[in-house]
């Protein structure tokens, strides 16, 4: 028992320390500074209000773009980075059951996740100004909510399609930008509709909302709560759908 | 798990398929296999497909038998508890590259839940194993084949398993290197290992393999050291080559006996024969040259090596 913790312990801080030294982490360095850019800009404007902020900025850059990105980078590549450089096979031969190599792994890409949703969304209210700090505490939880939702989402595909990273942008290219915005209930199959459910029941004080009459008709939100509660179920059942493909999965690939 | 207090106590086998059968959809990987490997070196032949890929990942737990059991020191393979006995050198030239041999090595050891002083310790008597302890420092990336593939040696043995697969372990190492190597795995199964070692290159095994087991079309064709291997194909005609100055009169007096197939002569000094029921020929010839003044320099038979007698299983399993 003391040797599987310190072998997951191990482990756990490998694939922090090998996640973080990846291209990966140079493409979400490099977006983030791409959107710290466009909030310095916006925050040029005369009137900056913190509603303005959410609408024009954060809802479309940080939380539709740099929070997926985010979760695709350490999700995708938790258990697919693993395949695809054919190192998964040193995983499955260490005397770590596969339920816990897969935990593990995802314990280490959802910490990396949420890391970077909170460290990013931090610093791109800071550079906003007051209203970007007025929004921090509203757009925390389902920032973070949401990027679990979306890392433990592809870490599964990861696990289960060969090449996951194409497989999770193409996923979130169609069913989340696409059926994301897409009048009625469709878009109810996509992680940012919940995101924006619990940042819209959050901010009512601020009225926010979908922007324009139509869309803001057509939006049929869920409450705060049950957005909360549909993520937080979403979380652990794909963990657990993830533990359980990643248990039986027979990987022909590893050598 | 140490080998020099485990393997040693434990009797019987160390790794067992028990009527094994492994299915991928319609094709069959392996069918109804039922090997026992112990200490000592075991060498993996077969043609391409003949299954050894599938043996060894059944072996080191990678996949789950459609029928039967693998078991590894008692555990089913796949079970955390087997890969604690299991070492696996793999095929394929993957690591973590950013990484220094000795970082790596130390790495599987953390993985095999060792502490860090231990495994500092274990890294360093591995890499002086495959004899890397002055070479590990460098990025792995930055490794010849031959160095990449002593470190991924080094990995398996890291934690003294006492069961060592390794696949095509030979590649891209020189002479030197592998007469080294060679000697390494006789001295894992000298304190008591079981090394599995699968090769392509057939002259290696008559070197290197305690037995074979001889794998085509999914199944096990035969097991043992080679001569007896070589002995259950007693019906297949055997090459043998002598040497003798009387080259033209030997020949005369062995063509007439039943067991002589077809005789061929070799430079001024040599025959080449083709014979069957070997042990009847070797009693009657040297009953032959006892009797008369032929001057034999040398016999030799020249297919009772590994890549022989494969042939002669090969040609043997095709039959039916």
């Amino acid at each position: 028992m003391k040797t599987t913790l310190s072998a997951c312990g191990h482990l756990f801080w490998l694939t922090i320390r090998r996640q973080l030294c990846s291209r990966q982490t140079l493409a979400c360095v490099a977006l983030t500074g791409l959107c710290a850019l466009i909030v310095l800009a916006w925050s040029r404007q005369a009137d900056p209000t913190a509603k303005k902020l959410a609408e024009q900025v954060l809802v479309p850059t940080f939380v539709a773009f740099l929070m997926p990105i985010f979760a695709i980078c350490y999700g995708a590549s938790g258990i697919g980075g693993e395949r695809e450089d054919q190192t998964l096979i040193y995983l499955l031969i260490v005397p770590i059951t596969r339920p816990l190599v897969y935990f593990t792994k995802a314990l280490a890409g959802l910490a990396l996740v949420a890391g970077w949703t909170g460290g990013s969304l931090f610093l791109l209210c800071r550079l906003a100004g007051v209203p970007g700090l007025k929004l921090f505490a509203m757009f925390l939880p389902a920032a973070l909510l949401g990027g679990l939702a979306y890392a433990s989402l592809f870490l599964l595909v990861g696990a289960v399609f060969r090449h996951g990273t194409i497989i999770s942008l193409v996923y979130w290219f169609f069913l989340e930008v696409l059926f994301g915005n897409l009048p009625g209930i469709v878009k109810r199959v996509s992680v940012a509709f919940y995101v924006r459910c619990m940042i819209y029941d959050s901010g009512g004080d601020l009225q926010l909302g979908p922007l324009g009459r139509v869309a803001r008709e057509m939006f049929l939100p869920v409450s705060g709560m049950a957005a909360t509660a549909t993520l937080s179920a979403a979380v652990v059942a794909l963990l657990a759908l993830g533990v359980l493909l990643f248990e039986t999965r027979e990987y022909r690939d590893a050598c | 798990m140490n080998v020099a207090d485990y393997p040693d106590a434990l009797p019987g086998p160390l790794a067992e398929f028990q009527s094994v059968t492994k299915w991928y959809g319609a094709v069959i990987g392996v069918n109804d296999i039922s090997v026992t490997l112990e200490a000592g070196i075991t060498g993996l032949l077969g043609p391409n497909g003949a299954g050894k890929t599938t043996f060894i990942k059944l072996l080191t737990g990678q996949l789950r038998p459609s029928l039967g059991n693998v078991l590894v020191c008692d555990a089913p393979a796949r079970s955390a508890a087997a890969r604690r006995h299991i070492g696996y050198c793999p095929d394929a030239d993957a690591f973590y590259e950013e990484m220094s041999g000795r970082q790596f090595v130390r790495t599987m050891a953390r993985l095999h839940g060792m502490s860090a002083v231990e495994s500092r310790e274990r890294t360093e008597q591995a890499l002086a194993e495959v004899g890397m302890l002055d070479r590990a420092d460098r990025t792995l990336r930055g490794c010849s084949k031959g160095m990449r593939q002593r470190i991924k040696l080094a990995q398996a043995l890291v934690h003294q398993p006492a069961v060592l697969v390794v696949d095509e372990p030979l590649n891209g190492i020189d002479p030197v290197g592998r007469r080294e190597l060679m000697e390494l795995f006789r001295r894992c199964a000298a304190r008591g290992q079981a090394v599995l070692v699968s090769s392509h290159i057939l002259d290696e095994m008559d070197e290197l393999a305690d037995r074979i087991v001889f794998m085509g079309r999914g199944r096990v064709l035969a097991v043992g050291t080679l001569p007896d291997i070589r002995a259950m194909f007693a019906g297949q005609p055997l090459q043998i080559r002598i040497a003798c100055r009387q080259q033209r009169e030997l020949a005369t007096r062995l063509i007439p006996w039943d067991q002589v197939l077809r005789i061929e002569l070799s430079g001024i000094d040599e025959l080449l024969l083709q014979v069957v029921r070997p042990d009847d020929f070797f009693r009657q010839f040297g009953e032959l040259i006892q009797a008369t003044s032929f001057d034999v320099s040398r016999l030799e038979t020249t297919d009772t090596t590994t890549e022989a007698t494969f042939q002669h299983v090969m040609s043997a399993a095709a039959k039916f």
